[in-house]
């Protein structure tokens, strides 16, 4: 448990704690860290003599017991045994591995969330209206769920997220991971692109700055019914937090 | 020692956390990155838990958790059923204090109630399967239902095993019956000595739990799952697999199905809320700390086949 609140508290202070749970949960995450943390180590000072005394009374009722005590011993070597091994994952894991973000790998294997209830708490008719400058992947996300052409059509947009293909080789997905309470359900949010050709400046997974303009799909045979019409789609470095929220 | 412990933690922590090379795959990666999500979201509930648990044992007068509770049994595990609305921890954060209320003189089969359904039936839960679902479909009232109804037939079946402490592993029954028979010592001494003691059996578990779940996101093959979707039978054991192994938390796992709801049957979407806040596998490894293998596999079987009838009677009947 002190490992945990070490690595809480250290991921905390490096500004890195979202990358694992919602920020919704940081205040909640880091106060209950400092209550583990404290009492983990109170308990070792003072308490430890307590449990030690009651550890040494089990062991003298096994002496009396032959055949017990030998079967209590094996079990008790493994018990050991097991408790090193998930011990040492545990620092490993909490103390070793340098914070890390999901992989962009992962998003193939998860459908791209288009709905608006997926997408969040922020609706549609927040953000019509809105300054577009600041939007992310996720606001442009729910707008575009909203299917309205008024809200969409011409407005410009710069986006910077991973790419993900689509069915039509024409259309890609700049996307990020949106986390609605922890790294496990990540799962995509996208925009599409319409970029006949993209697979030569943007392969999958590779991260992009995408700048353009929205309209309705070119090709009615596109799936979305508005994309964005790039001017320009350029790589850059994985930033710092990749996800949405 | 315990300072120095520390100092060795944090400062091992800091040496190691601006490692640019971790020597790793990216699948090994991945999955740290989705152990670490599910262990970092538990703690803070486990942590709760634990307190909750110490103040129920240690500060609490003996007699006044079963003071409050009915006297017969149905309406007790009723009355347990829905403390989860005053206690809104998550499924994992329950067991420590399922522990500390046996240790106050709740039965075992009480306490296998109040474990399958604190965790459906708490407020946040309720209000973010809501959001996502609103009242479409009755999925909100199917799972609140569903959630009671399993949990109290578990334990009024579990309540007919004549002798309850054979129910808990020995050396959980052992401490139990240590903690009447010992001697009187401070308050904080025993509420410290005991925090330790509860750590000492939970995080194990929540580790191996947390290591598992984040395992399995890698190798499952999702494509293959998502292929089972439409076929009524089919879907309600994928999606029950699928909560299982994916140990979500029951505060999230609507909005992750509802990502999938479109592609899976109506029945598969209730059997996946309804089962995994009950047996994931975070919670099987948490309630082996407590609960015999045999009573952990009849309790997951128990709701197994009980999920599998409600899925399926919602495809067929709907």
């Amino acid at each position: 448990m002190l490992a945990g609140a070490v690595s809480t508290l250290w991921l905390a202070s490096s500004g890195k704690l979202t990358l694992y749970v919602h920020p919704r949960y940081e205040f909640f995450t880091v106060s209950l860290a400092v209550v583990a943390g404290v009492i983990a180590v109170a308990s070792m000072l003072v308490a430890q003599p307590l449990n030690s005394e009651e550890h040494e009374h089990e062991h003298e009722h096994e002496h009396e017991h032959g055949t017990i005590a030998r079967k209590n011993s094996n079990a008790r070597v493994w018990a050991m045994a097991g408790t090193v091994g998930v011990t040492g994952l545990a620092i490993a894991m909490l103390l070793i591995a340098p914070p890390a973000t999901l992989s962009t790998t992962i998003a193939g294997q998860r459908d791209v969330a288009e709905s608006s209830a997926r997408i969040g708490s922020s609706s549609a008719q927040n953000l019509v209206g809105a300054d577009t400058s600041a939007f992310t992947v996720k606001d442009w996300a729910v707008l575009l769920s909203s299917g309205d052409p008024a809200t969409i059509t011409g407005k410009a947009a710069s986006l910077t997220g991973f790419v993900i293909d689509t069915t039509d080789p024409d259309v890609f997905f700049v996307a990020r991971y949106l986390i609605s309470c922890c790294a496990v359900d990540a799962q995509p949010v996208g925009v599409p692109v319409y970029s006949p050709g993209w697979q030569a400046m943007a392969p999958v997974g590779t991260w992009v700055d995408v700048t353009g303009v929205f309209s309705p799909a070119p090709d009615a045979s596109i799936a979305p019914d508005f994309v964005l019409l790039p001017t320009s789609v350029v790589g850059v470095p994985e930033p710092g937090n990749p996800y949405v929220y | 020692m315990a300072l120095v412990i520390l100092g060795v933690l944090v400062l091992l922590r800091i040496a190691t956390g601006s490692i640019e090379d971790f020597p790793v795959s990216e699948a090994t990666q991945d999955a740290i990155t989705f152990s670490l999500g599910v262990f970092l979201e538990s703690l803070p509930f486990v942590t709760l838990g634990i307190l909750v648990s110490v103040i129920v044992q240690v500060w609490l007068p003996p007699w006044l958790v079963m003071r409050f509770l009915p006297k017969r049994g149905v309406f007790r595990r009723a009355a347990l059923s829905v403390l989860g609305v005053f206690l809104p921890v998550c499924e994992c954060g329950n067991v420590p204090l399922a522990r500390g209320l046996i240790a106050r003189g709740l039965t075992p089969a009480d306490s296998i109630t109040f474990l399958l359904a604190a965790p459906i039936l708490n407020p946040i839960t309720i209000l973010a399967t809501w959001q996502v679902f609103g009242w479409d479909g009755g999925i909100l009232v199917t799972r609140v239902l569903a959630g009671f109804v399993i949990a109290n037939f578990a334990g009024l079946i579990f309540s007919r095993h004549p002798v309850q402490e054979s129910l808990l592993t020995k050396k959980f029954a052992a401490s139990c019956a240590h903690n009447h028979e010992k001697e009187p010592v401070g308050r904080v001494s025993e509420s410290l000595a005991m925090f330790a003691r509860e750590a000492a059996a939970i995080m194990p578990a929540l580790v191996a739990g947390s290591l598992i779940a984040g395992l399995i996101q890698v190798v499952l093959d999702r494509p293959t799952l998502l292929a089972l979707g439409s076929d009524p039978v089919l879907s309600v054991f994928t999606l029950m697999i699928l909560a299982i192994v994916i140990s979500m938390c029951s505060n999230a796992d609507a909005f992750f199905i509802l990502s999938l709801g479109s592609l899976f049957s109506p029945g598969s979407v209730i059997a996946f809320l309804v089962i995994g806040p009950m047996v994931d596998i975070k919670m099987i490894a948490l309630m082996k700390t407590t609960f015999t293998t045999t009573t952990v596999a009849q309790i997951v079987s128990f709701v197994v086949l009980s999920v599998a009838v409600l899925g399926l009677w919602v495809n067929f009947a709907s």
